[in-house]
């Protein structure tokens, strides 16, 4: 295409024609430039894109399963991710965890444009995302939030991506990335946002139960309120004695710390709900009067072959010299960790693997006791520590805690646990898993109030979402890093280097450089 | 097309024959391998994080970016139009377009020798018992050479406004690092996410758009059309300008 | 062959050409003569293509030197004032790359390019670096550039500028020849130059056209200010002599230049050659006669008139060298007429093998004024110069 100057000038005078001429090839390069954004954004376009991982480990392609996982997500998912560079000593390892979450998270874009979108937000913006956190409900950073439609899921970075060993200061050695299982925990996430379901949750009300919706009492629960629905649950209220019957679509009962009885009638209803295939969180009582009496939780436990026991469970506390303390009132807070959390167990084998704590003020004991239904299978979820005892209230209504071992028994004893079994009726063993009647009894309601929901945030979610079928439990393959490394200590590998690089190289340059002038000189 | 591969061929001539490409050529190895030596040190001799940092993923491959097109590509029409040859090329039997691409071509050509070095390194540590992942390192010499005639068509174009070469290679420079920059801009004028202009610098993220695919050893066929795109356009102005020549 | 009409070309405020209109038939060989800034390069580089016109039409060839330009490009040999080759490289390698612009073939290339160089006597520098070269001999390499693929049309601006009187010579050797096998359209601001190897010349003065023919019509189309000059006794009455020469037919006025010792001086502008009139004139009237010349202004006056923009009436006092001197008081107004064309000479004949060398001999000196211009004069030797001029 040749811009043909003489038709636009011929008659006009030379100035003029020049301008003119000159807005035409304006005009024909912004055309040009026009045409480029028009051929960048159609490259960018995910129908005519292709992406080829060239790499020998695939480091840019998804583990097959979680690209399945992002291929079924039934809409887009938006990735927030909030990373802030760690303090000492944690500076280098969460530099790695991020880098390399966020390397995943690239990879993830680029393979599903579409289907995926990543927002990393600068934390430097204060103001910005401290909105933004609040929106999501965040009280952290260094969190992945992946969001899909009404479904939101918080990754956090050292804990549900990456595991960390603290290392050990005392010998210097830095803390160091044990592993990082980015890929599963965004393949739980996805597979979590992408089933379009809100499992819906009833808290009985009617008999003095804990307040759903009070965010400012420490022991009620507005907040574990709203981290349910957070999570994708629909958590709400129901009075047995106004509608007997349990509404439908109810995913999980829960009976949360109750100062009246339960008639025989709800006892009932609730009884036939489990064993059909329901599902039941059960604390045991706060009310001395009521404990253990008809009507109970405990009675309503006892029905599931799960016995709770007088009095409060009870450690002692180091007190910082070598020894312990007894008979302060923190002795009563049971600090469950490490051994005390079950392995296995999809509720705490993540807390076990993430080394966490979980703190139950105010705890029952429980055991097995009594007639179990068929096939069912009990798991202490929890467990106080060896030197844990229970202690018995003293005259004055309260225990002591002291241990005495005349009166009092040693533990350890477990604080929650975890009954399944198939429901009625049920014969083929596949279906039994995926309908089996589920109940947890816990045997401190406190763990669920406002005041101390936040640490133990991940036991209690993980409850919830076992009992609403939403243990999902994925095996995926941590992405392979390809590391080719040379032996720099002992071989001459640098010397070669240096030599090729400062040498070789430029100096081949330099010879051919001067042989080139030298015979073209004449 | 023969004319642009004749053209190009006197061009590789014309650079290979003159002094400045190989002190260029030796300068930009010498200081490459440099930092190549020492990011081997620095990640303790892990050959895949050196060569992608020899490729794109150090700030001192974007220096040399910067720097060396405008330089190879100062004289190509500046001192030319100067010395009077250009008339002559203008007057032979080709199209405008090719004596752009030949030039373009050229200087891109010895670009490519620049970062062929990587394979050299590469084959280095393979003798060495460590061998590298050689189609990303294949892929990563070649997105290098694509970003580096993104930078010499720029450079093309300026050089065929002035008719001095060093003003040429500072204008260049200049738009090169702009060029770099104008990711930078939305932060500066604090756009709104969302709006327009904001997305469309986003795509003009020259860095990100090589770091997201050539770097990590992936082809993106996005991300290769954007350079081959933009140097299009870029050669298309250089024809232009070299066309106003004439009549301006 | 070449075709241009009202081609006009400005650059900015500044008219380079205006109005330019002429034509070269097949053959041809016409020089471009001007002083500098008259328009030769900007003409030149707009038939070459390189240049687009403000308006106006030109065409090499039959094609539209805009519109088809790749044709015409295919079609020309252009070599520009500068002499533009790449210096670091070698002659035969720049001879190659024209070769390969134009799409000749390996064994075309190879059995051009030393045709070529031989043509243009640059054979034996085949491998030098053209850096190295001299001005003289760059210009034969240029214009070996310019021949290799057998253009039907050579363009040469200024092919002898910068050149020493012998480099000169040989150039317009070269020049010559070439005319023989080509059309060539070639610049210049040094008129014997022109005169040696054009036997059309136009002149262009400021961006149009003052001139073009051949030397007899320039020399009448410009000045035409031809005068007889009589010296004689002529006894006492001069005025009766004046009326007596005026009588005579063809004499418009007679010019009474006063007294040399007894001998008085007339001069009578006249288109014609009137000295056998006037010599039958004193024969009968007795008169001494000691000169009786007929004078004709030279291209070289006219051209420096040009040059140097002065009125018509003015003349240059030439240089005592070239033309002998001389007062002309022409009062003939300058005539601008491009319609002199059909008086333009017939293209250049191709000269018989067994002629030998033909040589369009315009020098002033020589017989040039007598000879009818359209005719070549054959000289014996090959090797012998045109002529004596340099």
């Amino acid at each position: 295409m040749v811009v043909s100057p003489q038709d636009r000038s011929r008659g006009g005078t030379g100035a003029w024609s020049r301008w003119a001429l000159s807005l035409q090839v304006f005009g024909v390069v912004a055309l040009a430039l026009l045409g480029a954004v028009v051929v960048t954004y159609l490259a960018t376009l995910p129908a005519l894109r292709r992406r080829f991982d060239l790499t020998a480990v695939g480091r840019n392609t998804l583990d097959t399963t979680l690209a399945e996982l992002v291929e079924k997500l039934p809409e887009p998912v938006l990735v927030e991710v909030f990373f802030r560079p760690f303090d000492y000593p944690l500076t280098r390892v969460g530099a790695e965890a991020q880098g390399r979450m966020s390397e995943l998270l690239h990879v993830a874009r680029n393979q599903f444009p579409t289907q995926v979108k990543v927002r990393e937000h600068d934390l430097t913006d204060v103001a910005k995302v401290s909105v933004r956190m609040k929106e999501l409900d965040l009280e952290e950073d260094n969190v992945v939030v992946v969001t899909c439609g009404k479904q939101k899921v918080v990754l956090r970075l050292l804990r549900d991506i990456a595991r960390v060993d603290p290392g050990n200061p005392l010998v210097e050695s830095e803390p160091t990335l044990e592993a990082f299982r980015g890929e599963e925990a965004l393949g739980m996430a996805l597979l979590r946002v992408s089933i379009d379901e809100t499992p819906r949750v009833l808290f009985t009300v009617g008999h003095g139960e804990r307040d759903l919706f009070d965010l400012d009492k420490p022991v009620s629960l507005g907040k574990l309120h709203s981290a349910l629905v957070a999570d994708g649950l629909r958590a709400d209220r129901w009075d047995p004695s106004a509608s007997p019957e349990v509404p439908a679509e109810t995913r999980v009962i829960a009976i949360v710390d109750p100062q009246q009885p339960f008639s025989a009638s709800e006892v009932d209803t609730i009884v036939r709900f489990v064993e059909s295939g329901g599902r039941l969180l059960v604390t045991t009582t706060g009310n001395e009067r009521l404990f253990g009496a008809s009507g109970s939780p405990e009675a309503l436990l006892a029905r599931f072959g799960i016995a709770a026991r007088a009095g409060y469970v009870a450690q002692p506390i180091p007190d910082g010299f070598g020894g312990w303390r007894m008979g302060i009132e923190q002795c009563g807070t049971i600090v469950v960790a490490g051994a005390g959390l079950d392995r296995r167990h999809p509720i705490t084998e993540s807390l076990w693997r993430s080394e966490e704590r979980v703190g139950l003020p105010n705890a029952r004991a429980l055991a097995p006791e009594g007639v179990r239904p068929q096939n069912s299978l009990l798991v202490d979820l929890l467990r106080s520590p060896d030197m844990s005892w229970r202690d018995l209230p003293q005259s004055g209504g309260r225990g002591d805690w002291r241990f005495d071992q005349r009166s009092e028994e040693g533990g350890p004893f477990a604080l929650s646990m975890a009954l399944a079994f198939p429901p009625e009726g049920l014969v083929d063993a596949t279906e039994g898993e995926r309908r089996a009647a589920r109940v947890v009894a816990l045997g401190a309601p406190d763990v669920l109030g406002n005041d101390i929901l936040a640490r133990n945030r991940d036991y209690v979610m993980n409850v919830f979402n076992w009992l609403s079928q939403r243990d999902y439990r994925l095996v995926i393959r941590p992405r392979e890093t390809d590391r080719r490394v040379l032996d720099l200590a002992n071989t001459n590998a640098l010397t070669v280097l240096n030599v090729l690089a400062f040498g070789v190289l430029p100096g081949l340059c330099a010879v051919l450089g001067l042989v080139v002038a030298m015979s073209r000189r004449r | 097309m023969s004319g642009a591969w004749t053209i190009y061929r006197r061009e590789l001539a014309g650079l290979f024959l003159s002094p400045l490409a190989w002190v260029l050529l030796a300068i930009a190895l010498a200081f490459n391998g440099f930092f190549f030596v020492l990011s081997v040190k620095g990640f303790g001799g892990d050959v895949l994080a050196s060569m992608s940092f020899l490729l794109g993923g150090s700030y001192t491959f974007w220096l040399l970016v910067v720097l060396l097109p405008p330089l190879v590509t100062m004289r190509m029409f500046s001192e030319e139009a100067r010395t009077g040859v250009l008339e002559f090329l203008l007057t032979a039997p080709v199209h405008d377009f090719a004596v752009v691409l030949g030039k373009l071509l050229a200087a891109t050509t010895l670009m490519a020798v620049l970062w062929s070095s990587a394979l050299v390194y590469g084959a280095a540590a393979a003798a060495l018992g460590t061998a590298p992942d050689w189609t990303p390192l294949l892929s990563g010499v070649f997105g290098a050479t694509l970003v580096s005639a993104l930078f010499c068509a720029i450079g093309l174009s300026i050089s065929a406004v002035t008719n001095t070469p060093l003003l040429a290679a500072f204008f260049a420079t200049i738009a090169n690092a702009a060029i770099l920059s104008l990711p930078f801009l939305d932060a500066l004028l604090a756009l709104p996410p969302g709006s327009p202009l904001r997305v469309m610098l986003g795509h003009a993220n020259v860095i990100t758009q090589f770091q997201a695919s050539f770097v990590v050893g992936a082809l993106d066929t996005k991300h290769v059309l954007f350079f081959l795109v933009w140097t299009g356009f870029f050669s298309f102005l250089a024809t232009r300008v070299l066309e106003a020549r004439r009549w301006w | 062959m070449i075709t241009v009409r009202d081609l006009t070309r400005r650059f900015g405020p500044h008219t380079a050409i205006e109005g330019l209109s002429f034509h070269l038939e097949p053959g041809e060989v016409v020089g471009f003569l001007g002083p500098n800034g008259a328009g030769k390069s900007t003409t030149m580089r707009i038939l070459s293509g390189y240049l687009p016109a403000s308006s106006g039409s030109a065409e090499v060839a039959g094609f539209d030197v805009l519109r088809q330009s790749l044709e015409v490009r295919k079609r020309i040999g252009y070599l520009p004032e500068s002499v533009p080759l790449y210096a670091e490289h070698r002659v035969e390698e720049m001879l190659d790359f024209q070769g390969r612009l134009h799409g000749l073939s390996r064994s075309e290339r190879r059995a051009r390019i030393p045709f070529v160089l031989e043509r243009a006597g640059i054979l034996d520098r085949s491998r030098a670096i053209i850096g190295g070269l001299s001005r003289g001999q760059r210009q034969r390499v240029g214009i070996a550039v310019a021949l290799l693929p057998e253009p039907k049309v050579l363009i040469l601006d200024e092919p002898t500028s910068g050149l020493d009187p012998l480099q000169r010579l040989e150039m317009r050797k070269l020049l010559v020849e070439l005319g023989r096998e080509h059309t060539v359209l070639l610049s210049s601001h040094i008129l014997p130059e022109i005169e040696a190897v054009c036997p059309r010349v136009i002149i262009l003065s400021k961006g149009r056209i003052a001139a073009d023919g051949t030397k007899d019509d320039l020399v009448r189309q410009l000045g035409g200010g031809a005068k007889l000059r009589l010296e004689a006794f002529v006894g006492g009455d001069v005025a009766a002599a004046v009326r007596l020469l005026k009588a005579l037919p063809g004499v418009r006025d007679v010019l009474d230049r006063g007294r040399l010792g007894v001998h008085h001086v007339f001069e009578i502008p006249c288109s014609d050659d009137l000295r056998e009139d006037v010599g039958a004139l004193a024969n009968a009237k007795r008169w001494a006669i000691r000169e009786l010349s007929w004078q004709r202004p030279t291209l070289e006056q006219l051209f420096a008139r040009i040059a140097l923009d002065l009125p018509t009436e003015q003349l240059v006092e030439p240089s005592a060298t070239e033309v002998p001197a001389a007062q002309v008081e022409a009062p003939i107004a300058l005539e601008v007429s491009p319609t002199l064309k059909s008086a333009a000479p017939s293209p250049a004949p191709q000269a018989a093998p067994a002629q030998g060398k033909i040589v369009y001999n315009l020098n002033p000196f020589d017989m040039g004024a007598s000879r009818d211009l359209s005719k070549p004069k054959p000289i014996d030797g090959p090797g012998a110069p045109p002529e004596g001029h340099a």
